[in-house]
């Protein structure tokens, strides 16, 4: 595919997207609705410590979804929130319009998968062993897996690159190739909708592109993502939404190109920065001159 | 692709290999630990007897009565202990869990100690196991709430939590030891527990733990993959739809359940949980699934051996088997340590 062609396959996918929510799921997919989140504050200090303030989200289908914002901003919080992790102190998740807190946990991980940022994975599974746990929502108590089970796996690690380190443990995998595996294990879960957690920290170059390109043909083939990326231009490159966080409040949403100005940059981001588009795909890029005085 | 071609097919022929050696070595084990011991059986002998075939009276009730109920009980400690420490390692993600380290022996030896020292452990062979499950379950709850901090385990914390409850159980035994000095008798039997003894095995208390660590063991095995998740994060396994905190209280719970049964028929044998699961870790892989029964068949063999070290050793004099066990395992520990796996 050429870059004039990703770039026209993007525009028509996004609008394919939007048709494709509207006429879905109106409610969106997953739906967080005035979210706050508090906890208790350091001794001494304020005695609640608020996290997410008021934070509205809807997730529909087709739609890849980035979460930006500086250090701090809630942007794992959210996800975590958003992924049943930890329940909010106010506000409601909803999963194809049913209460997230009620759902149990395994039917939960059937409809909604999470890639956490690299994690330790404890004691020396072997890279297949970690990314068929992907499959544990399916399977029964007594159930081993199947071949489906295991092509579904390898299929996952193909995609990110990573059969030739099929059988070897995971303390021998450097933190990228370890970052990749837990997105094919969250990928093997086959869930429609995928919550990622700066999924392309540690990779190179290659992989990055590898890792967005599948999260975004995902989105476009019926998922749904909620990726939390830091860097804007990748972001901005691939995502149909664009929600900035600070502060535990959504400061802005909506196309990359409108969420994405200088003087958002310099408030919420403190740096001096440009924003253009990028000859090549047409996306917006941004160029920080700076921090901001 | 030839790479994976070529790693595949060693995996699962390795594991074979494995099991194949391990009950080798638990039969060998029991031959040796019926054969071997104060007074030497020639193995001839001893074939015939456990075959069932004649042989001299006093040979048959050596073989039948003291030997072998002594072989099985080691063989079920040993596997009941290799086991727990199989779980609590995966449960609290670290390679040095162990139900020593974290107190449920000395809950379950307090609650052994208490028993007798109230009077109760002569009302049948199920009343020690029990009181010394409860102590388990107390000490290992107490573990669980002080070591958590945010969902999670440190190992530091871990460590420390298991030490302020094994020190705390440690000081109620002692104090039941002191009070109960005037009985000769009760302190008698309560060093038997502290010290970890296989001496005056029976079949029956063979049998009632048995009833505890077979059932308990298959138990564990059906949460292997919870397990598995909960070894690679709590965060990862919550993500993938396991209930983190009702699988870690069953799986605490059965380890606590089995390590108690264990404790109460032979008193504290530390060390077991620690380096059978460890070592065959190594060998096996971190798959539950494989690793639990391995670790059954080693513990048993590991321990019905250090037994039989414990009576010839020294012979004729019998040295405790938890002597060996900590002789074995203190070593182990401290390489593991200085390693700084895990840690």
């Amino acid at each position: 595919m050429s870059v004039a062609d990703r770039r026209v396959a993007a525009t028509e996918s996004a609008a394919g997207a939007a048709e494709a929510g509207a006429a879905g799921d109106a409610g969106g997919i997953l739906l967080a609705e005035g979210i706050d989140l508090s906890v208790p504050g350091p001794e001494g200090g304020p005695a609640a410590v608020s996290l997410l303030q008021g934070v509205t989200l809807r997730v529909r289908t087709g739609e890849l979804i980035a979460l930006v914002g500086p250090n701090g901003a809630g942007k794992t919080t959210l996800l975590r929130v958003l992924g049943g992790l930890v329940r909010p102190t106010a506000g409601r998740v909803l999963l194809r319009a049913a209460p997230l807190a009620g759902l149990p946990a395994r039917q939960r991980a059937r409809l909604l998968g999470q890639v956490p940022q690299a994690a330790d994975l404890g004691l020396d599974f072997d890279a297949l062993e970690v990314v068929l746990m992907g499959r544990y929502p399916h399977l029964g108590r007594l159930q081993r897996e199947g071949p489906r089970d295991r092509e579904i796996a390898r299929r996952s690690l193909r995609e990110v690159e990573l059969t030739h380190r099929e059988r070897h443990r995971v303390s021998t995998l450097s933190a990228g190739e370890r970052q990749r595996l837990l997105f094919a294990r969250a990928r093997s879960q086959e869930a429609p909708v995928l919550l990622c957690d700066e999924p392309t920290a540690n990779l190179d170059l290659r992989h990055r592109a590898l890792v967005m390109d599948v999260l975004r043909a995902f989105a476009v083939g019926g998922g749904a993502v909620v990726a939390a990326i830091h860097d804007l231009d990748l972001a901005a490159r691939y995502c149909h939404r664009m929600v900035l966080l600070a502060g535990g409040r959504v400061a802005a949403a909506g196309p990359p190109g409108e969420v994405l100005t200088p003087e958002r940059l310099r408030r919420y981001f403190g740096v001096l920065a440009e924003v253009h588009r990028d000859p090549a795909t047409g996306a917006p890029r941004v160029t920080v001159l700076g921090p901001s005085p | 692709m030839d790479a994976r071609l070529a790693a595949r097919p060693r995996r699962p022929s390795r594991v074979a290999l494995v099991f194949a050696a391990l009950l080798l070595l638990l039969l060998l084990a029991a031959v040796l630990g019926t054969a071997l011991g104060t007074v030497a059986l020639p193995p001839g002998q001893v074939g015939r007897a456990l075959l069932g075939l004649p042989v001299a009276r006093t040979t048959r009730t050596i073989v039948v009565t003291i030997r072998l109920p002594r072989v099985a009980l080691g063989a079920l400690v040993g596997a009941g202990l290799a086991l727990s420490g199989a779980v609590l390692q995966g449960v609290f993600r670290n390679p040095l869990a162990d139900p020593g380290l974290i107190g449920v022996s000395a809950g379950a030896g307090f609650g052994a100690v208490l028993a007798i020292a109230v009077g109760v452990s002569a009302q049948g062979l199920w009343t020690l196991p029990l009181w010394a499950f409860a102590g388990a379950l107390l000490a290992s709850g107490l573990v669980y709430v002080l070591a958590g901090r945010h969902g999670r385990t440190p190992v530091l914390t871990l460590i420390l939590a298991g030490v302020a409850v094994s020190a705390l159980f440690g000081a109620g035994t002692t104090l039941l030891l002191t009070l109960s000095a005037g009985s000769s008798g009760d302190v008698q039997a309560m060093l038997g527990w502290l010290y970890g003894s296989l001496d005056g095995a029976l079949w029956r208390p063979d049998a009632v733990l048995a009833a505890f660590v077979l059932p308990g063991g298959a138990a564990m095995a059906l949460f292997s993959r919870e397990l598995n998740l909960l070894a690679s994060g709590e965060e990862g396994a919550a993500a993938l739809g396991v209930p983190v905190a009702a699988a870690q209280r069953t799986l605490l719970g059965l380890a606590a359940l089995v390590t108690a049964a264990a404790v109460a028929a032979s008193g504290m044998i530390a060390f077991v949980g620690l380096m059978v699961p460890h070592l065959l870790r190594r060998l096996v892989g971190a798959d539950h699934r494989v690793l639990l029964p391995a670790s059954l068949l080693g513990g048993a063999a590991f321990l019905v051996l250090a037994d039989l070290l414990a009576r010839v050793v020294a012979r004729p004099v019998e040295i405790n088997l938890g002597v060996v066990t900590a002789v074995l395992g203190v070593p182990f520990f401290l390489y593991l340590l200085r390693r700084g796996r895990g840690v």
